[in-house]
């Protein structure tokens, strides 16, 4: 609810910009004024059964910014006082917005992730995006296992692996990490799994497997509930947290392995 | 096809973008940029906001004083807000972004310097400003579309 009003203040904001600055609005807006005004209403809608203040506060602007429009006398006294409504609620959205990540609220499941009607992601974009999930992900798991060195990109021969954990000198199992931010297909799970064990299979007797992954099907997790020494890691990039106890059974088993 | 490079009788556009915008981009806009360009690094007849150059030594020198006062850090605050909220991306995500945009430090406002090929872009993409006679828009260029010259 709280966002849909975020959501509401900077579509009203940018209807006053819309008036009292068109050059600076056509720079950030592809839409038209009837469209903002659509879609200030249907966001009103979203939120008419709250009694917020802020739900309140957002409609008397809206009815302000038509006031405005109605009653200002001349141009300068126009866009001075659009100008100010712009601002006033653009920087109202943006305190709301922190507030509302301020407050710890958990995030609805992403609805709408890319704008519609947009070219397919470019391979760099995928690029970046696993490279980030790979090194956010083991500096998180690098926390629960002091001692270990992370070696990304680790090149065998012709081919390489995401990362490598190499074990402090005192002990304790190296572990190869493979990432993939979506894991859906049990085939594409078996094709890690394939990599995996063969540089496991060069590393060593003890070594451990790790697939890190962020969105990972019900029929993947079956598929590798088998597999031995394979640890499957559901990691949160937006919390930099794991989401479920892989983890645990991980640095439990990495711990007794120090104990050996 | 008649490309931009033929219409405008230049090779190439230039233009200095933030970090935080072309992140945001990458995320949640299938890394298609919204972007304006020049077809110069420094078009003489454009005001100092609409001048590839000029933008990137303003920026540069924000980032490297830390200078979290300066305007421009509000300015693309705003910009940013703006742009996001216009955008038809659901709400909990325009919060969501929001609260990235304001609580950004001053080095997310690290700015990159592109040139674009306009011999690739078909002429009906662009749109002219009209604000300063040397600066155009490009809704929806994507990545194979930049050189980005300096990072």
């Amino acid at each position: 609810m709280r966002e849909e009003l975020v959501a509401v203040y900077v579509l009203i904001g940018l209807r006053a910009l819309a008036d009292c600055d068109s050059a600076e609005y056509v720079r950030v807006s592809d839409l038209s004024k009837g469209e903002l005004d659509l879609r200030i209403a249907s966001r009103l809608a979203a939120v008419r059964f709250s009694d917020d203040l802020d739900r309140r506060d957002a409609v008397s602007r809206f009815e302000q910014l038509t006031s405005i429009l109605k009653d200002a006398k001349g141009n300068s006294e126009l866009n001075f006082l659009l100008r100010q409504l712009h601002m006033a609620c653009l920087q109202r959205a943006q305190q709301l917005s922190l507030s509302i990540v301020n407050s710890g609220a958990p995030r609805p499941a992403r609805e709408n992730p890319r704008a519609p009607g947009l070219a397919a992601s470019p391979a760099a974009r995928r690029r970046v995006l696993s490279d980030d999930h790979l090194r956010l992900g083991v500096m998180r798991l690098l926390r629960e296992l002091p001692g270990y060195s992370p070696v990304f990109e680790y090149a065998v021969s012709s081919s390489q692996v995401d990362c490598v954990l190499e074990p402090p000198a005192d002990g304790g199992p190296a572990i190869v990490v493979e990432a993939k931010v979506r894991l859906v297909a049990p085939s594409e799970a078996a094709s890690l799994v394939k990599t995996l064990r063969k540089y496991v299979g060069l590393w060593g007797k003890g070594t451990l497997a790790v697939i890190l992954a962020s969105e990972i099907s019900a029929a993947v997790r079956d598929s590798l509930t088998k597999e031995k020494d394979l640890y499957l890691l559901d990691f949160d990039q937006e919390s930099n947290a794991f989401r479920e106890p892989g983890v645990q059974t991980l640095t439990t088993r990495v711990r007794a392995a120090y104990a050996r | 096809m008649s490309s931009a490079a033929r219409h405008l009788g230049k090779a190439f556009g230039y233009s200095c973008q933030a970090w935080l915008a072309v992140d945001i981009a990458d995320r949640f806009f299938s890394s298609v940029y919204r972007t304006w360009f020049s077809t110069s690094l420094n078009p003489q007849r454009n005001g100092a906001s609409s001048n590839p150059l000029t933008v990137y030594q303003e920026l540069d020198c924000m980032v490297d004083l830390n200078d979290h006062h300066h305007s421009r850090v509000e300015q693309l605050r705003n910009r940013l807000s703006n742009w996001v909220g216009s955008s038809s991306l659901s709400a909990p995500d325009i919060a969501a972004i929001l609260a990235e945009i304001v609580a950004a430090p001053v080095p997310a406002f690290r700015p990159q310097l592109w040139k674009i090929d306009l011999s690739n872009i078909h002429v009906s993409r662009i749109i002219s400003l009209g604000q300063f006679p040397d600066e155009y828009q490009l809704k929806d260029l994507i990545a194979s579309e930049i050189e980005v010259v300096v990072p």
